[in-house]
This record gives C-alpha cells, sequence and structure tokens, in this order.
C-alpha cells in the first residue's frame, strides 16, 4: 500500500470488490490516516447520491409507441419477405430487355386477337339465332330451344296453340325469313320452325324436299 | 370423490426460451421480453440523456433494434448483458450527436421523483437528486456508462466487464474516476454546501 490510498482502491472498497487481503491492507491504512477516510467518505456520500435518484416507470404511451413500431416492423417484415422471393423469381429467370419485349409483344397481340374474335363473335351472333339445347325455357332474345321437332323461341308457353303451317318456300314463310334471315338456318329436314307471322299468329314452317334454299 | 388436481402455476420461460420462441414467430415472447426489459433500458436511457423526451425516444429506438437483431443472438453472454450493449451502443450513437444534457426543470424532477415526504424535504432532496442526475449526464460517456451500471444497475465488476466488453481493471479505474469527477461536479455546484449524503 502506497502512502495514501489510490481512489481506485477506495472506490473499489465501497463496491466491496477487492480481495480479502487487498480490503484488510486498507483497513489497516485507514485506522491511521485521516485523509483516506476522509476520500473514502466523500467516495461513499457520491456513491449515496446516486442510489437516490430514484427509478423511473416506464410511461404506459411510452410502451405503446413501442408496441406500434414493432408491429410496423413486423408488417415491414413480411412484405419484404414476399417481395424478395418475387425478386430472386424473376432473376432465376434470366429477364432482360429482349424477353421484355417479347413479353410485350405477346401480350399486345393476345390483346388484338381477343378484340377481333369479340368483334367477329359479335357479327357472327347478329347472323346467327342463338341456340339453346336445353328444354328448359329461359327467356334470352333471339334465342331458340328445340321440342320435340321444332325450334320455339325461348319463354313460350309449351301450350301455345300453332295456328297454321307452311312450307319452308311458301311465300308466308319467305315474308318471315325476309324480315328475319338469320332464322331460316333452323329449318332442315330433321326440324320446324315455329315463329309468329307479321300479323301475331303462331305459325309453324316446315323443309320441303322440293322447297328451295 | 376423486380429488381435482388444480391447474399448474404457469411456468416461465427462461430469457433463452424467449429468444427461441421469438425466433419461430411467437410474438408474444417479444412482448414478455420488453415487460422484462423495458424498465432496466428506459432508466438507462434516462440517466445517460438526463432527458425524459430523449430516454422515451431511446428506448423506442433500442427495442426496435433488439425486435430486429434478436434472432441472431446467440447467447455467448446473457440476455441481460446483449440488451445493455445494445442500448449503450444506441445511447452512444445518439447522445454522442447532441450537446451536454439540459438540466432538468424542477417540475419535470418533481414529476421524476415523487418520494412522499414533506413539502421542504422533498425539495431538498429534489435539488440534491436534480443536481446528482445533471452531473451524472455530464460525465464523459465512458465513466457515466460505469458508474450508471454499478451504482444505478447495480451490476457486480465481473458483470459491467461483459456489458462493455473490457477488463475487471478498465471498470475498476472508470468507476473510480467516474465518482471522483462527480465528487468535484457537485462540489462546484454547491460551493458553499458539502457533498450530499
Amino acid at each position: 500500500m502506497t502512502a495514501h490510498a489510490d481512489v481506485e482502491i477506495l472506490s473499489a472498497y465501497l463496491d466491496r470488490e477487492l480481495t480479502a487481503s487487498e480490503a484488510e491492507r486498507l483497513e489497516d491504512h485507514l485506522r491511521d490516516c485521516s485523509r483516506c477516510r476522509n476520500r473514502l467518505d466523500s467516495l461513499s456520500s457520491v456513491v449515496t447520491g446516486l442510489h437516490r435518484l430514484e427509478r423511473v416507470e416506464v410511461p404506459s404511451v411510452l410502451t405503446s409507441k413501442v408496441r406500434r413500431r414493432v408491429a410496423l416492423e413486423r408488417q415491414d417484415r413480411a412484405l419484404g419477405s414476399w417481395l424478395d422471393r418475387l425478386e430472386r423469381r424473376l432473376a432465376g429467370m434470366r429477364l432482360d430487355s429482349a424477353t421484355f419485349t417479347l413479353a410485350a409483344v405477346i401480350l399486345a397481340l393476345a390483346a388484338i386477337s381477343y378484340l377481333f374474335i369479340q368483334h367477329v363473335d359479335r357479327a357472327e351472333r347478329q347472323r346467327t339465332p342463338l341456340v339453346v339445347t336445353s328444354t328448359v325455357p329461359w327467356t334470352v332474345p333471339g334465342a331458340f330451344e328445340r321440342r320435340g321437332d321444332a325450334w320455339w323461341p325461348s319463354g313460350v308457353p309449351e301450350d301455345t296453340p300453332v295456328t297454321a303451317t307452311y312450307a319452308s318456300d311458301a311465300p308466308e314463310a319467305r315474308a318471315i325469313f325476309d324480315a328475319r334471315p338469320e332464322i331460316e338456318r333452323l329449318v332442315s329436314d330433321e326440324t320446324a320452325l315455329v315463329v309468329r307471322d307479321e300479323t301475331g299468329r303462331w305459325v309453324r314452317i316446315e323443309q320441303r324436299a322440293s322447297a328451295p334454299r | 370423490m376423486e380429488a381435482i388436481p388444480a391447474d399448474p402455476a404457469p411456468v416461465r420461460s427462461t430469457d433463452e426460451e424467449l429468444v427461441e420462441r421469438h425466433r419461430y414467430g411467437d410474438e408474444e415472447a417479444f412482448e414478455e421480453i420488453y415487460r422484462r426489459f423495458a424498465d432496466m433500458v428506459y432508466n438507462l436511457a434516462l440517466r445517460l440523456s438526463n432527458d425524459p423526451e430523449e430516454a422515451a425516444d431511446l428506448t423506442q429506438e433500442i427495442f426496435l433494434r433488439i425486435y430486429r437483431h434478436l434472432g441472431k443472438f446467440r447467447a455467448k453472454s446473457s440476455l441481460k448483458t446483449w440488451i445493455y450493449r445494445v442500448a449503450l451502443n444506441q445511447c452512444r450513437s445518439r447522445l454522442g450527436r447532441k450537446r451536454p444534457a439540459e438540466p432538468l426543470s424542477e417540475e419535470t424532477e418533481r414529476t421524476l421523483s415523487d418520494s412522499g415526504r414533506g413539502p421542504e424535504q422533498r425539495a431538498l432532496a429534489d435539488d440534491a437528486q436534480r443536481q446528482v442526475a445533471e452531473a451524472l449526464a455530464r460525465l464523459p460517456p465512458v465513466f457515466a456508462e460505469a458508474v450508471t451500471l454499478c451504482d444505478l444497475e447495480g451490476l457486480s465488476y465481473q458483470e459491467i466487464a461483459d456489458v462493455l466488453k473490457v477488463r475487471i481493471g478498465t471498470v475498476r479505474s472508470r468507476i473510480a474516476r467516474g465518482r471522483e469527477r462527480l465528487r468535484e461536479a457537485l462540489e462546484d455546484m454547491e460551493p458553499s454546501k458539502e457533498t450530499p449524503s
């Protein structure tokens, strides 16, 4: 031990961090050295002052903020993980500008084809009546359904009386076909057609072997 | 009639078990970690900054870092030691860029320390505490950290050495010099009075 105790020794003594022999030597010295005793007392006062700093409770609003930030972090992680997987998948495809161009061209062609088919289909539907093979009548303008050996307009009650029958080349039938050319195709050797004539009567038109198209 | 066994008391997970549960996506595990260490982190930040708002911001940042990096914790030290390190790193990073801590207002200090004593005694005690808190926050970080961990957090020299990743001799030196500087600072604040005891 030097003439006076080092502040480290005094400080460690306060914390009981000296070895037994170090503590014993210091205590022997303190018995005879008022200066070191005073220094020890001063240090002890500082430690007491520190011990009196009271512990503060965590504000509840702070806890809420921490929970909120952690929740946001969790969401970011989930999104980031999804984006990482997408990025890896795209990277695996070895995309380059040529591939992107090709993909764009294919998409454009597909769009044009779709629009063209829609246009053709619309035109075709305007010329061709919508034929429903189901026996359950349903109401669709221009739709026909097969009942026995004849096509009937959908929705027409089954017990509707037919007041006349014409051959497909008869003037009455021609008048109907002139007004609605798209339905003439429904008349065949196997099937007749039931429609309203210009007077509102229900008439049946049948294909005749000798009737010209 | 056969006795119905009582429900067993809930088993408290160890810190390491909480880390493992967190790793497997158990959100409640992190919540429990927060409950166990929030007080420790907040008070450490408060004493190093001497600013409740700064301490609140620091606490948020610290726990966010804990959440992000907890999966990498490998139990080479205790979880408590690891959290202290995260907290101190964040405090150094943030407080190092700021000016020395401003003294707390009387009102703030009163809010922080409600001891239930008489008004005059409380005023004297508050004043003394305010001076100590201010002097502590103004110490160089290496001394403030060591003194805080020892005298306020109650860690042993070995535990402090583990947290700071220094030798025990270095811890002893920093604590001693920190207390010495505190003593001088407190004497400067109240030159006509004795050091509070």
